[in-house]
C-alpha cells in the first residue's frame, strides 16, 4: 500500500488562525443564543423542518429493530419463565378470589376519602416521540408537535399515568421535553396522604442498570412517611400542575443534619421505551411565565 | 468542498442513527458516539484543517438539534477535530488499532470536556460514578463501532481521491 501524501502535516499557522476565529465565533454564539433565545428559534425551526421527516423515519426503524433485539434477548428466558409462571398461576388464582373481595372494599373507601381527584380534567394532546438526545449525559427527547399545534414552553408532559417531563423548548413543529429523570430537573412534590412537601430531583448517578430512580430530599424529619407512599406534584410548584402522580417512595433515611430526610423514588413512567406522550395544554401561571419570557 | 459536503451529510446521518436506531441498541445504558467516530475518521483521512471545520459544523448541528444554548458542542467537536494533527502522520492500516487509539482517545477527551463544561461547572463532583457508568462504556462502545466505521470512511475517501487525481 502506498503511503498517502499529506498537504498539512503540522499544526500550521493558518489552521491556528481558523481555530482561534472559530473559537471566538463559538463564544459569541454561546452568548447570543443565551441572551436572545427567541431570535434563534427561527433558525432552529428551519433546521428542524429539514431534518424532522428523516428523524421520524429513523424512529420508526428504531421500533422495528428494538422488537428484533428484544426477541433474541428474551427467547431463552421466556421458555423458562413460562414454566415458572404456569405453576404460579395456580397459586394466584386462589389468592385472587380473596383479593377481589378486598378490592370492592377498597373502592368504597377511596370514594369515601375522595382520593380520586386525579388529572382527568386537564386538556390533553397526544404527541409522538421522534428523537432522543444523542448524548448519554442528559435525558431529553423531541416530540413531533410544536407551537403551531398549541403547545408552549412550560407545559407538563405525561406518559401512561404519571408525570414524564416538561417542555423546555418549543419550535413551530417540534418541542423538546426535559424528562424528570434528567440531571438538572427539579420538581416540588408532596405525599398523597400526608401532604408533606419534598423536592424530587433527577440525578445521573442514580441511573443504574436500566433501573431509574429519582432522589427525594427535604422531607421534614417528623413526617410520618413509609416506603411505598405515592408522591404527586405539589401545589407549591410554579411549573407543574398539582396532583400528577410522579412515583412511589422506595427508601428513606434521616439526613446528616438530622433536620430533614431524603430518599429515593421510583417513577411510574417507563423511560426506557417512550413512544407516545400526552401533553397537558395548560400552563401553570401562564401569564407570569409569558411576561418573564418576553423580558428579553 | 464536495468532500466536506459528503462527510457532513455522512456525519449528520450518524447523528440520526445515534438519536433513533441506536437508542434501542444501547448497551449498559449508553449509546455509542457515532458522530464523534465519524468526525475523527474523516479528519484523519483529510487532515486537521478539514477536521477543524467538519467538527465545527457537526457540533453546530448537534447544538441546534439537541441543546438550548448554541456553541458548546461546536467548541468540543472542533477541538477534537483539530487535535487530529497529533497523529495524522502515523499510518494506521488496521481499523482496530486506529479505533483503539484514536477513537478511544477522542471519546475520552470528548467525555472529559463534556463533564467539565456541563457538570463540573454545576458543582457535580461525582466523577468516579460518571466515569464508570457513562464515560467508560461509551468509550468501549464507540471503539467497537469505530472499527466498522473506519473502513467505510476510508473507502469513501479513496473513491473521492480518484476524482481528485483525474481533475489534476
Amino acid at each position: 500500500m502506498r503511503r498517502r501524501k499529506r498537504k498539512f502535516s503540522r499544526f500550521t499557522i493558518r489552521s491556528k488562525y481558523i481555530f482561534i476565529l472559530l473559537t471566538l465565533l463559538c463564544a459569541l454564539l454561546l452568548f447570543f443564543s443565551y441572551r436572545y433565545q427567541r431570535r434563534f428559534a427561527s433558525v432552529k425551526d428551519a433546521v428542524y423542518a429539514v431534518f424532522e421527516p428523516a428523524e421520524k423515519a429513523f424512529y420508526n426503524v428504531k421500533g422495528f429493530i428494538g422488537q428484533k433485539v428484544q426477541y433474541f434477548k428474551e427467547k431463552g428466558d421466556l421458555i423458562a419463565e413460562n414454566e415458572q409462571l404456569k405453576s404460579e398461576l395456580e397459586e394466584k388464582t386462589a389468592q385472587n378470589t380473596v383479593l377481589l373481595q378486598e378490592k370492592y372494599e377498597l373502592e368504597d373507601l377511596r370514594a369515601l376519602f375522595e382520593l380520586d381527584q386525579t388529572y382527568g380534567d386537564y386538556p390533553k394532546v397526544a404527541a409522538r416521540v421522534i428523537s432522543r438526545n444523542t448524548s448519554n449525559w442528559y435525558d431529553m427527547f423531541v416530540i413531533d408537535k410544536g407551537s403551531e399545534d398549541g403547545l408552549s414552553v412550560g407545559m407538563n408532559v405525561l406518559a401512561g399515568n404519571g408525570l414524564c417531563g416538561i417542555i423546555n423548548e418549543c419550535g413551530a413543529h417540534y418541542s423538546r421535553v426535559r424528562a424528570i429523570i434528567d440531571d438538572g430537573s427539579y420538581v416540588t412534590g408532596n405525599f398523597q396522604g400526608t401532604k408533606e412537601t419534598c423536592l424530587v430531583r433527577g440525578d445521573l448517578t442514580e441511573t443504574e442498570e436500566g433501573l431509574l430512580s429519582l432522589e427525594v430530599s427535604l422531607i421534614d424529619k417528623d413526617a410520618d412517611i413509609k416506603t411505598g407512599a405515592a408522591i404527586v406534584t405539589s401545589q407549591l410548584s410554579d411549573q407543574f400542575l398539582p396532583g400528577i402522580l410522579i412515583g412511589y417512595l422506595t427508601d428513606v433515611k434521616v439526613d446528616a443534619s438530622t433536620l430533614t430526610m431524603s430518599g429515593h423514588l421510583s417513577p411510574v413512567v417507563d423511560f426506557s421505551d417512550l413512544t407516545t406522550v400526552l401533553v397537558i395544554t395548560e400552563v401553570k401561571n401562564s401569564e407570569e411565565l409569558e411576561s418573564m419570557l418576553s423580558g428579553d | 468542498m464536495i468532500m466536506m459536503l459528503i462527510s457532513f451529510l455522512f456525519t449528520a446521518f450518524c447523528i440520526f442513527l445515534q438519536g433513533t436506531v441506536f437508542q434501542s441498541l444501547a448497551l449498559a445504558g449508553v449509546v455509542p458516539n457515532l458522530a464523534l467516530a465519524s468526525v475523527l475518521c474523516f479528519s484523519y483521512q483529510r487532515g486537521h484543517r478539514f477536521g477543524l471545520i467538519l467538527g465545527f459544523l457537526t457540533g453546530l448541528l448537534m447544538d441546534i438539534l439537541f441543546s438550548t444554548i448554541i456553541g458548546l458542542d461546536a467548541l468540543i467537536f472542533m477541538t477534537i477535530g483539530v487535535l487530529i494533527f497529533l497523529i495524522e502522520r502515523i499510518e494506521f492500516r488496521n481499523p482496530l488499532y486506529f479505533s483503539l487509539t484514536v477513537i478511544g482517545g477522542g471519546s475520552l477527551i470528548y467525555s472529559l470536556l463534556y463533564y467539565v463544561l456541563h457538570f463540573l461547572l454545576r458543582g457535580k463532583m461525582a466523577f468516579g460514578t460518571y466515569f464508570v457508568t457513562i464515560i467508560l462504556p461509551e468509550m468501549l462502545y464507540t471503539v467497537l463501532v469505530g472499527v466498522i466505521l473506519f473502513p467505510i470512511i476510508r473507502a469513501i475517501h479513496r473513491w473521492y481521491q480518484k476524482f481528485e487525481f483525474r481533475e489534476e
